[in-house]
């Protein structure tokens, strides 16, 4: 039974004020003490943990690769798993939920697969594949993406220039600007990556034939890949780049989930040890209790 | 990499011990004395853990 001295006030207004956002449904109970606790306890928890993975560690779906290619490109929903993670992260509450709207985004369609609609003037990091004749090569290169599309209301076909970074200039064939002329690949719009997967043919240097292509990725916003399903590639990137970091991260945020289903408890049923000001039973109360039995037999 | 995990290690744990103990009691007394009572608890068995591997690796 709970000790009337805690104000549960109305319990299941408390319990969803604080699954929403942690602390709120003990400060609506006037319990601020514990509220503060669970506000920044449970915040700096998520946020470190956040802010420790990159922003990555927070995603409700994981996508299964089912071809050879990478899941950016496919334009119908991608086939994907829920995360097992997620089912405590999501207790977290305001700052987990953002995964389940992009959720609901990457499920659409998206006709941008392949398509552009617009242009494209970013920095550019993939790989350059050549076709000189019999001999093929493939090169990594970084550089300067400007891309249109042939069409103004969009098109499936680009041209625009790769201008290469110093560093990636091939000193036997110093060409510093790439024509691209041609068919185009740009990865999902929504994709829990920060990297947009781009692919783009090369026009030689008369004009008339391609003889390669550009395979990359190009930045994608901060609102089109946070909290988004992804796929194994990019969590491998993840744990590759940050290592036991990113595990830590991971574990941070589901520790901060688990800690406010506990205070969502708390906010609906009060402390679960009690009060805290209780007195364990003392044996000289043991004592007394013996000696009054016999007495009462008697 | 090691030692940077480690140390933060400290600051989470002492969050953690003192967010599930608010989930234990109201008395704010018995709160922030049942959690320091945690934490240091905690921290000497992760100490004592992380010893024996020390010892068993080498």
């Amino acid at each position: 039974m709970t000790d009337p001295r805690v104000p549960l006030k109305n319990p299941l207004l408390a319990a969803v004020l604080a699954l929403v956002i942690p602390g709120a449904g003990h400060w609506y109970q006037e319990r601020k003490f514990k509220s503060v606790i669970f506000f920044c306890g449970i915040l700096t928890l998520h946020f470190w943990g956040t802010f420790l993975g990159h922003g990555q560690p927070v995603y409700s779906h994981v996508v299964v690769r089912s071809t050879p290619d990478s899941p950016q490109y496919e334009d119908s929903e991608p086939r994907s798993s829920f995360s097992w993670g997620y089912a405590a992260q999501a207790f977290t509450g305001l700052p987990a939920w953002p995964a389940l709207i992009q959720r609901g985004r990457f499920k659409k369609t998206d006709d941008t697969v392949g398509f552009l609609d617009h242009a494209i003037d970013e920095q550019f990091v993939g790989v350059l594949k050549l076709d000189e004749g019999l001999e093929s090569s493939r090169r990594a290169v970084t550089g300067h993406l400007q891309v249109r599309p042939a069409a103004e209301e969009g098109s499936r076909n680009v041209s625009g220039t790769l201008t290469l970074d110093e560093s990636s200039i091939d000193p036997e064939n110093p060409i510093r600007e790439i024509q691209l002329e041609g068919p185009f690949r740009q990865g999902r719009k929504v994709f829990g990556s920060p990297w947009r997967r781009i692919a783009c043919s090369i026009q030689a240097a008369d004009g008339a034939e391609s003889f390669g292509e550009i395979e990359g990725s190009v930045p994608r916003s901060f609102l089109n890949w946070f909290q988004a399903p992804r796929d194994n590639e990019e969590l491998d990137r993840m744990s590759g780049s940050l290592a036991r970091q990113f595990d830590v991260a991971s574990v941070c945020t589901w520790i901060a989930g688990l800690l406010n289903l506990l205070a969502i408890w708390d906010a609906a049923q009060g402390p679960a040890y009690g009060y805290g000001d209780e007195q364990p039973p003392t044996r000289t109360d043991e004592e007394e209790k013996e000696e009054e039995e016999p007495n009462e037999k008697t | 990499m090691d030692l940077q995990l480690i140390t933060q290690a400290i600051p989470i744990t002492a969050i953690v011990c003192l967010v599930y103990t608010a989930t234990r009691f109201e008395l704010r007394e018995k709160i922030i004395s049942a959690s320091r009572a945690m934490f240091l608890k905690t921290l000497g068995v992760l100490t004592g853990i992380y010893l024996f591997l020390i010892w068993f690796s080498s």
